[in-house]
């Protein structure tokens, strides 16, 4: 099954924001319901990954400052297989909350959640696309993960307890497999569910993929080089003007660091007006197409560009592609998923970002940049958008975590391992 | 070329030749007064230019550092204190760092000795460093000594430190794996790269070929000319030049207690030929026998002549022999805050290079107090140009991270500050061994984010209108 994004943008009544961001702090501080927060639990959403709930708050355009964005408010969701038995879940497990936030956004239906249609209607009316939509983990569903977790968990404890019992020394790793298939067997309520296409095979048709992609990607390149040549001579006259300007820092939002580091997990909101003009948007709009084929192709075993550490990331435009909004939910502290991007993805992330107002300078569109890194720290730091409400299924795992996790659930019930398979299974313990 | 003259000897040296030492934490009473004090004082100061040919090394130095509320006290202006970084700004116990450093529970800032939120504010450290007790009880009767009412600052808190011999308060050798700085006096180690300047001095390159952000002052501000001018900026001067960031944290050490875990748990390893088998359990919690020998040099038993030597001590990486942990686990101490080549498994030198990026010029030293109860600790020093992602990356993303290289729930089992009993998975073969239930050996009882001035920056400080 495959996984999806959702993206609802509405805005907010005026002179509403106060009210509904009180209303989100409750639903944030509690996501799970299990006090203060009687409109929902996340956690009985099924279908969903990560969900995100987040004001941007109003402010001018930075390339015209006569055009304010009215305060808006985007519910960003990571869910499993068809929108509609999404949408379907929301309503019904949700409408409490959909009632109490949505009440304070403009064109929310009457009757609310009474009424199914319209507030499905409204959702879908109010979605916006997904320019690009990164998943860590593809085809894997909330259960999936849940159920492979819960399997490593309960073949750990075992194992703990053989140990204590001291019969695991000297036991070959085929009896010691053995022996937990075994006791997998008398564990009724543990029914490991076997992945489709193991991570062994996805990572072989990314591979497989990457080749495709230069094979023609490298032909189209040749071809459309005078095209590119213009391209570039354009770029780099925008580039050297862009590195004379000198703007002032922009203030940072202090409620961002109250919600960081809670648990491994963390969640980026980063709002960017596109720089000016059709130039920019249009290659942003290229780079951005190109970043989302290969998420879906090349770079699905795990790594965004090398970054090993994000569950769900996507990008998309508002307002009439004027600004570019990038949700990331991923492990770790601030400081190392940033320092992540700069040591290991900085051409990709600054091929889309040098578009957009104040990055730091580019060269090439790829160069540069985030290579600056105190000054890429200030500017995502000036960017980050506070998010009050964000939920996840599974806080305790990483990417890492769950990646180890699938592989021991899919190959613990295999017959037919070879030695040096049941050796490697048993060091990922 | 670096004018070593400018900068405290501490960012080179450890002072290894004089064993006594005593930390003054300072709060500025009236800030003329300590003004006067700190000019009178500033002749102690060691910079880091070399001795002159034959001439004795001293046998007392000092070094000198500031909060940034210590620098706001000595005059510095909004304008001026704008160039420095937030965390440095908020400082140690604020906010949400103690969660990010995992300073909560036992360690939490509220029930620190010094630099927490009860006590009183810290603006100033001095340490005092002396070659013999005699000499220590010489600087406390000197005239610049701040226990005087006329001196203008305040004791806060004082900690005295003797470094017998060169292990930290567990039993093992300390101080091993310290970079070396491209263009300082430390001659190059044919072991491993120098790091570039700007990863512990402010103002020049580092890993990432950016300038470390000094911070300046207006060149008003400086009227007696003390400060060098700012290359980026001719209306300002360089005041951060040739000064870095200086961790300081008091960890106290439950000696007793770690190794009588570790007598309890020794059976939980089976039998360890060749040594015994506390000291070989507590070898894979830090990595390293009590020699300083590296498990993954020899895994089986110390080998007390690599691990005295400072060459092959560090000279090793885990991911040729031991990427899978089986002879230094995974998440013991050493692997934690320094992973070397590993964290990329596919790309050893990549990793190597990613490491180096985090890397801190560690000057602690060991303490040993017998009133009113026996405590033991490290006054734990780190030098680092960028308090974020060098000290404070390690603690959080290496040190305190339960997920730490795919682990699933570990904590450091040194340091950790997590509440409630860990874990340690030790890997091996077949099957990994893990040890639950590790309590916690080491508490933080204090600490602070200084800033370390160069020498000129110090001059600029005692004389600002």
């Amino acid at each position: 099954m495959s996984q999806n994004a959702l993206s609802v943008v509405t805005y907010v009544k005026p002179s509403e924001r106060d009210a509904l961001e009180r209303v989100l702090d409750v639903i944030g501080n509690d996501v799970r319901g299990a006090g203060a927060n009687t409109y929902v639990s996340f956690a009985e959403l099924t279908t969903v990954h990560f969900a995100c709930w987040v004001v941007l708050r109003s402010t001018p355009d930075s390339a015209n400052p006569a055009n304010v964005y009215p305060d808006t408010l985007v519910l960003e969701m990571n869910f499993d297989g068809d929108l509609a038995a999404h949408l379907d879940e929301i309503v019904t497990k949700g409408g409490k909350a959909l009632d109490a936030v949505y009440g304070h956004c403009v064109d929310w239906p009457a009757r609310g959640s009474a009424d199914r249609n319209a507030v499905v209607a409204y959702l879908r009316q109010h979605s916006v696309a997904t320019t690009a939509f990164y998943v860590g983990c593809p085809g894997h569903t909330v259960g999936d993960i849940q159920n492979a977790r819960a399997v490593r968990e309960e073949l750990a404890t075992f194992l703990d307890g053989e140990e204590q019992a001291a019969t695991l020394s000297g036991a070959k790793p085929r009896d010691i497999l053995t022996r937990i298939q075994q006791y997998l067997a008398t564990r009724a309520q543990m029914k490991p569910v076997v992945s489709q296409e193991t991570l062994d095979a996805q990572g072989r048709r990314g591979i497989r993929n990457a080749i495709l992609a230069a094979l023609i990607g490298v032909p189209i390149v040749i071809v459309a080089s005078p095209l590119l040549l213009v391209w570039y001579v354009a770029l780099r006259i925008r580039e050297r003007r862009d590195a004379q300007l000198v703007q002032s820092p922009l203030p940072v939002d202090p409620r961002l660091f109250g919600k960081e580091d809670v648990f491994t997990q963390n969640h980026l909101t980063t709002l960017v007006d596109v720089k000016p003009g059709t130039f920019r948007l249009g290659t942003l709009k290229a780079v951005l197409w190109l970043v989302n084929i290969l998420a879906k192709t090349v770079f699905i075993d795990g790594q965004l560009g090398g970054i090993p550490s994000i569950h769900f990331a996507r990008w998309l435009f508002l307002e009439n592609d004027r600004r570019l909004l990038f949700f990331s939910n991923y492990d770790g502290s601030w400081a190392s998923y940033l320092g992540d991007f700069v040591d290991k993805a900085n051409y990709g992330l600054t091929a889309v970002w040098s578009n957009t107002d104040r990055f730091p300078a580019s060269k090439h569109l790829a160069f540069g940049g985030a290579q600056h890194i105190e000054a890429f720290k200030q500017w995502s730091r000036q960017h980050n958008v506070y998010a009050a409400v964000w939920y996840s299924a599974y806080p305790q795992e990483t990417i890492q975590n769950l990646r180890s996790d699938i592989r021991i659930r899919d190959s613990v019930l295999k017959d037919r391992l070879g030695d040096s398979d049941v050796a490697a299974l048993l060091q990922r313990f | 070329m670096l004018d070593l003259s400018d900068i405290q000897g501490l960012v080179f040296s450890g002072h290894g030749h004089l064993p006594h030492s005593r930390f003054l934490f300072l709060r500025v009473r009236d800030r003329k007064r300590a003004q006067a004090w700190l000019t009178a004082v500033a002749p102690l100061i060691a910079s880091a230019a070399r001795r002159k040919r034959g001439s004795p090394k001293p046998a007392a130095t000092a070094q000198i550092a500031f909060t940034f509320a210590g620098l706001e006290s000595f005059g510095l202006d909004a304008d001026s204190l704008a160039g420095f970084p937030r965390e440095f700004a908020e400082g140690m116990s604020m906010g949400e760092r103690p969660r990010a450093l995992g300073d909560t529970d036992a360690s939490a800032p509220e029930t620190w000795q010094f630099g927490g939120p009860a006590n009183p504010a810290i603006h100033i450290l001095l340490v005092l460093y002396g070659e013999n007790h005699a000499k220590m009880t010489e600087l406390v009767g000197q005239p610049w000594y701040p226990s005087r009412p006329d001196s203008g600052v305040d004791i806060v808190f004082d900690q005295e430190s003797f470094r017998r011999d060169n292990n930290e308060p567990f039993g093992f050798r300390d101080g091993i794996s310290q970079p070396v700085i491209e263009g300082g006096p430390t001659p190059a180690d044919p072991t491993q790269r120098a790091l570039t300047t700007g990863e512990f001095l402010l103002g020049y390159p580092n890993e990432y070929a950016n300038l470390s952000p000094a911070p300046t002052v207006r060149s008003a501000a400086d009227p007696h000319n003390l400060l060098p001018a700012e290359e980026s900026d001719p209306a300002r001067k360089a005041f951060g030049l040739n000064g870095t960031y200086l961790v300081l944290r008091k960890l106290e050490q439950d000696v007793d207690g770690f190794w009588r875990w570790c007598k309890d748990n020794s059976r939980e390893l089976g039998s360890t030929p060749g040594s015994d088998a506390a000291v070989a359990l507590a070898a894979k919690l830090v990595g390293r026998w009590p020699s300083g020998c590296p498990l993954t040099l020899s895994p089986e038993q110390d080998n007390p002549a690599i691990g005295g030597d400072d060459k092959l001590n560090n000279d090793f990486l885990f991911a040729p022999t031991d990427l899978a942990g089986h002879a230094c686990p995974i998440g013991s101490h050493i692997r934690r805050s320094n992973p070397r080549d590993v964290l990329h498994p596919n790309n050893p030198a990549r990793s190597l290079e990613i490491s180096n990026r985090h890397r801190l010029m560690r000057r602690g030293r060991p303490y040993l107090e017998e009133t009113p109860a026996r405590k033991a600790g490290l006054i734990f020093i780190a030098i680092n140009a960028d308090l974020q992602r060098q000290f404070e990356f390690i603690q959080q993303t290496w040190l305190n991270n339960p997920k730490f290289n795919g682990l699933f729930d570990d904590q450091d089992p040194m340091v950790s500050n997590c509440a409630g009993p860990g874990t340690m998975t030790i890997q091996r073969s077949p099957v990994r061994k893990t040890i639950h239930g590790l309590p916690q050996f080491t508490t933080v009882r204090g600490g602070a984010y200084f800033f370390l001035p160069g020498v000129r920056a110090i001059h600029f400080l005692a004389s600002a209108p």
